[in-house]
């Protein structure tokens, strides 16, 4: 068994029998539903979330249905959990992987930042080497057109020279590597791409990670992660790292439809107003709510649900350990709704994240 | 040197054309409709890229494959020519507005047929006069060539609605029944074809049958001894690619990588530099690998299946010796590995059974049913679908986004079986063809020759391995080791990136 393995019964494990497969496939993806924010935050998911964006469903598939067939994992009704086997299996493979320190899948995999400082990055060192050195013409290392474009512009504006840029980056970036154990800064390095030498793939390059390809690239991305941390908190040691990023650090996981939401609701709209305002269903407006509510603490949840239902709803989920909102609804045993009912469950995740 | 040449000194930075590049450029240049018939490495980009410097109006290739034409825009924008730009389903809405609005008169574009096909992306380019209209890999339009692809047939319409400019198709693979279909399809009016022989005499051609699989492995890894590097080794399967490649590493022949379709893009491209610069010595590969590859020192293409037709064949060994030095091919095959191709072509077409329940098992009532739904619930891949929906809709069964289920009956679905089983047994005609040439005790080269309609071949040293060429001929070279290279440390590895040595140290 690989670290995909690992990766996938452990998000299962996590979600704790009460999501199906497909529950568990946009987690991996990072899906931007209200659905899958909501899930993130009630299992305790965000250092996984958005981590396999690769991941084809028909890959994910094939691995769930061989997990049914080996007894890894049991399929009831749609809700998938860990059988004996599958815990026992789990738990060896927890001696093997785990997520490299510095980690972080909410905050740098789901928003993208990781992709977009890489692919900069790497552009960046692949055009710094060639002009040092005059070479003028490379074919670039990345095909994507926008970044390809950003760094054409940052190179074509930045008031400093080729020398003086060189000197940054190199400085940057010795800085940084020279705070990592030498496995880490040298699997960093073996990916440049710059006249020297083209950058190594991951399977090249996973012979000291349990030859594992994909666990390698998850080590390779928690070094990118760190390197965020970094130059976002300590700005002025990191000038020109930092411009790699500075349009993009204000993204949000809120999703568009749900900020336009958010104004209608600001300006004192109902519900039932802003659907008709949008002509959008009123499922969606909900979905928009319980976004909202996950991820700004003033969202006026009394608005919509009293004190003393949230609180029925929290003491039946932890009594019974449960987040299936069907069960929750037949034991509350009143007139409350689905949507509530999921409202309330946005209270639960952060009382247990403070406590 | 008259004045084509000296503007292929001055604009391109070339001494001199290579052959049948003159000619063909000068029939552009004339304004006539032209059809090229080039062989693999002739050169085929600056039969394009040199009129559109010299004509006025926007120049459009049109180009079949995805990765081949990020591999050339990127080439040509890294040679200096910042004229050129793409358009393809990679690209966002925004990105391609960008591109729209970067065109001038004066660039060239890339574009794919599907992108082409798009009545907004038709009404933007509309607003530029367009000067030349090229196809390349035009065999595709073909159903005959070997990737039948639905979009090319609507081009001629898309060409007339451009004002039908002059029109310029290139192919390397063209026997005289591809080249009538791409004359026709193109609607090209008296086509000047420059036809040049498919025939590369600085590539040996060997082919070694085995018995049975293990036997063609193990005469695979003894031929390591003779096989020069570069080397590109063909496998039929994404894990053939990687099984071979672990198998060279066992062997201790370290500088080697696998590539296939089904890596992220990063990586692909990592592996196609590494193999670039040197820095490989074999690549292990499926056929996702080769087309837009600018690599003129490969000495070797081995294959370990049989590509399922002469075509196919001559398309990737032509990606040896391109610098014009001797070079080989070898082909290792058993008996068994027809049922590879044989498959393949099988699964390209839908069956009798598969049609009869896409299209007549009533679950629909109401006369129509989506065509998304329909694709959903039966799982039809996107290739045959695409196929399948172009046939619909020329014989009026499609509505927009339904499939009028009403008007399928049994005489509309026994003409189209009919006709994917024609198609079939064409593709399959081909193969034989093939085998038999692989098989029999003739010249492969001459064979080969005369499948293209060709002259038999007067080559007589170093032709092939039924004129005598032995694998032991073959001169070895090459091969180097991953533990001949020093390792550096990530602190020395930075610093000679960043601070190249003034005495040719790095």
């Amino acid at each position: 068994m690989s670290f995909i393995d690992w990766f996938l019964l452990t998000i299962l494990s996590k979600l704790e029998g009460q999501r199906s497969a497909g529950g568990a496939f946009h987690i991996l993806k990072g899906k931007r539903s209200a659905q899958t924010i909501q899930d993130v935050h009630l299992f305790h998911l965000k250092t996984y979330v958005g981590s396999m964006k690769d991941l084809s469903r028909e890959n994910f598939d094939k691995k769930i249905n061989e997990y049914i067939k080996v007894g890894l994992i049991i399929n009831n009704n749609d809700h998938i959990s860990l059988s004996v086997k599958g815990t026992e299996a789990l738990s060896n493979l927890n001696k093997r992987f785990y997520l490299p320190e510095g980690y972080d899948g909410s905050k740098y995999e789901w928003t993208g930042l990781r992709e977009v400082f890489w692919n900069r990055l790497s552009l960046i060192v692949q055009s710094v080497t060639h002009l040092i050195r005059e070479e003028h013409s490379f074919i670039p290392v990345t095909y994507q057109l926008e970044t390809q474009r950003w760094v054409r512009n940052f190179l074509k504006n930045t008031p400093l020279s080729v020398k003086e840029l060189r000197d940054s980056l190199y400085n940057e970036l010795y800085q940084f590597l020279n705070t990592l154990p030498s496995s880490r800064a040298n699997l960093f390095t073996n990916r440049l791409s710059t006249p020297i030498a083209t950058g190594r793939t991951f399977d090249q390059l996973c012979v000291a990670f349990y030859e594992d390809p994909l666990y390698t690239k998850v080590y390779f991305n928690s070094i990118i992660h760190q390197l965020l941390y970094q130059v976002s908190e300590r700005k002025k040691e990191y000038g020109l790292l930092s411009k790699l990023i500075h349009d993009i650090v204000s993204t949000k996981m809120i999703s568009e439809s749900a900020k336009e939401t958010e104004k209608l609701l600001n300006k004192g709209l109902e519900l039932e107003e802003i659907m008709q305002v949008r002509g959008l269903k009123r499922s969606t407006i909900e979905d928009h709510f319980i976004e909202l509510a996950i991820n700004n603490h003033e969202f006026p949840i009394l608005h919509f649900i009293c004190k003393k239902d949230i609180e029925d709803v929290l003491t039946i989920a932890s009594r019974f350990n449960t987040k299936r909102l069907r069960f929750i609804k037949d034991k509350l045993n009143n007139d409350i709704s689905y949507f509530q009912i999921r409202l309330a469950l946005t209270k639960a995740q952060e009382e247990t994240s403070i406590g | 040197m008259d004045k084509l040449d000296v503007i292929l000194e001055e604009k391109f930075g070339f001494k001199s054309f290579r052959p049948g590049q003159k000619d063909i450029i000068q029939s552009v240049l004339n304004g006539l409709d032209v059809l090229a018939i080039l062989p693999t490495g002739a050169g085929k980009t600056l039969c394009y890229q040199y009129p559109s410097k010299m004509i006025s109006g926007l120049t459009i290739v049109v180009s079949p494959l995805l990765s081949l034409m990020e591999d050339q825009v990127h080439q040509l924008r890294a040679a200096g020519d910042k004229t050129v730009y793409q358009l393809n389903s990679m690209l966002t809405f925004s990105e391609r507005k960008y591109v729209l609005s970067q065109l001038k008169d004066d660039s060239m574009l890339f574009i794919s047929p599907e992108m082409l096909g798009s009545e907004y992306i038709q009404k933007q380019l509309k607003s530029h006069p367009v000067g030349l209209f090229v196809v390349d890999e035009a065999h595709c339009i073909s159903q005959w060539g070997h990737e039948f692809r639905t979009d090319y047939l609507r081009l001629k319409e898309v060409r007339k609605a451009l004002g039908s400019p002059p029109c310029l198709a290139l192919t390397a693979t063209a026997t005289p029944e591809v080249e009538d279909d791409i004359k026709k399809e193109l609607h090209m009016r008296s086509p000047v074809v420059h036809r040049f022989s498919v025939n590369r005499e600085n590539i040996r051609l060997i082919v070694e049958e085995a018995n049975g699989v293990k036997e063609k492995e193990q005469l695979f890894i003894k031929s390591l001894e003779y096989i020069e590097t570069p080397a590109i080794i063909y496998t039929a399967t994404r894990n053939g690619a990687i099984e071979i490649a672990e198998k060279l590493k066992e062997k201790g022949i370290t500088n080697t990588a696998y590539y296939h379709g089904g890596m992220s893009k990063e990586d692909r491209l990592l592996v196609q530099y590494q193999f670039l610069k040197d820095e490989l010595d074999i690549i292990c590969a499926t056929n996702a690998f080769g087309m837009g590859v600018n690599k003129s020192n490969i000495r070797t293409v081995v294959h370990l299946h049989l590509p399922s037709s002469a075509e196919q064949y001559i398309q990737e060994i032509g990606r040896a010796g391109r610098d014009g030095k001797q070079s080989s091919s070898v082909l290792f095959f058993t008996k068994e590995d027809r049922r590879v191709p044989l498959n393949f072509i099988a699964q390209e077409f839908p069956t009798e059974n598969e049609l009869k329940v896409w299209f007549q098992s009533g679950l629909h009532t109401n006369g129509r049913i989506e065509a998304e739904e329909l694709k959903q619930i039966y799982r039809i891949d996107e290739t045959r679908w695409k196929m399948l929906s172009y046939y619909l809709q020329k014989a009026d069964m499609i509505d927009g986004d339904y499939i009028l289920l009403e008007k399928i009956n049994d005489d509309m679905l026994n003409r189209l079986n009919h006709h994917f089983f024609g198609r079939k047994k064409k593709k399959e005609t081909r193969f034989a063809l093939f085998e038999e040439l692989v098989l029999g005790e003739n010249c492969i080269r001459s064979a080969i020759l005369m499948y293209f309609g060709e002259e038999p071949s007067s080559l007589r040293e170093n032709c092939c391995s039924k004129c005598g060429v032995k694998l032991t001929d073959l001169k070895k070279g090459g091969l180097t080791s991953d533990i001949d290279k020093e390792v550096f440390s990530w602190d020395i590895q930075l610093k000679r990136m960043f601070f190249p040595t003034t005495d040719g140290g790095s």
